[in-house]
């Protein structure tokens, strides 16, 4: 059996080819070519080389997903904790942002694992400079935000007569 | 100067900030305004909920799980696991979480015994 190979075009000019099957991963893909029949690579302008290069690695590993074969799936999963282990942060955003844009379940939902999973071990601080993001509570708004805090834990106490009543 | 994050908000709700759990939400809220407008928001509470429920159908230890999140009125979100090995245990027998054991007010409790019946007919 001859599998048709597709041809994707970054925004920086370069030509990746792969696998009709492994490209088809990609719905955005999938529908451009089923769309259009492009004849000189399915252009990909929001997508840069170097991201695209990534996901085409991804996109050819899991081409041929493995359905019950546990060993199988174990080496994948390997495989994917290894994809995106010496990946820099910005990186792991452009992934994300290339995930969603190609519509690749698999890719978009490992990507934004992954930073949840970085996310979970940080503080406020550390997560704002992570998403590249700038505080804009006033001291107030913070002091209002602690003051709140403190009023909801009380006001949801343990009460042994709402529980009891509840019970019933 | 406003929050700027290059993810679409969908994105980042629906993809990222469904994962963490519900005590790192928490802390989340206080990353910018429009994180907190986004941690508050009711559909977004759902969505929380609905991923964490699958997450725990799809866990493996063979007890019955069931997670739930409950948004008071002090704009407060809060999560309760209750874990049972045996389906015919009553309420009584679930072990609640230490988290959780503060969020015995009336309504959650409502919620959590309709819950309950719908995932566990023996009660």
């Amino acid at each position: 059996m001859s599998t048709k190979k597709i041809t994707l075009l970054s925004s920086d000019n370069e030509l990746f080819t792969v696998d009709e099957e492994a490209a088809n991963q990609s719905l955005t893909i999938k529908h451009l070519i089923e769309d259009t029949e492009p004849e000189n690579g399915v252009p990909l302008p929001q997508v840069h080389s170097k991201i695209l290069a990534k996901v085409t690695e991804y996109l050819i590993k899991h081409a041929n997903e493995p359905d019950n074969d546990a060993a199988a799936k174990e080496e994948l999963k390997n495989w994917d904790d290894k994809f995106l282990e010496k990946v820099n942060h910005e990186t792991l955003f452009d992934l994300i942002l290339a995930a969603n844009y190609l519509d690749i379940k698999g890719l978009l939902d490992l990507t934004c694992q992954t930073v949840a999973d970085l996310m979970n071990g940080m503080s406020v601080v550390e997560v704002r400079k992570l998403f590249n993001i700038v505080n804009d509570f006033t001291p107030e708004d913070e002091a209002e935000v602690r003051k709140r805090r403190k009023r909801g834990t009380k006001t949801i106490g343990p009460s042994n007569d709402q529980a009891n009543q509840s019970n019933h | 100067m406003s929050c700027i994050s290059q993810l679409p908000d969908e994105v980042l709700a629906s993809e990222i900030l469904v994962k963490p759990p519900v005590k790192s939400l928490g802390r989340f809220k206080s990353v910018c305004k429009a994180w907190r407008a986004m941690i508050s928001n009711h559909d977004f509470t759902y969505m929380h909920l609905s991923h964490h429920q699958s997450q725990s159908r799809a866990s493996s230890d063979g007890n019955k799980q069931l997670t739930i999140l409950y948004f008071a009125e002090s704009q407060q979100l809060y999560t309760m696991t209750i874990k049972s090995t045996d389906e015919t245990a009553t309420a009584k027998a679930f072990q609640c979480d230490q988290v959780m054991s503060r969020v015995l007010e009336r309504s959650t409790f409502r919620l959590m015994s309709s819950l309950m019946s719908r995932n566990y007919p023996g009660n």
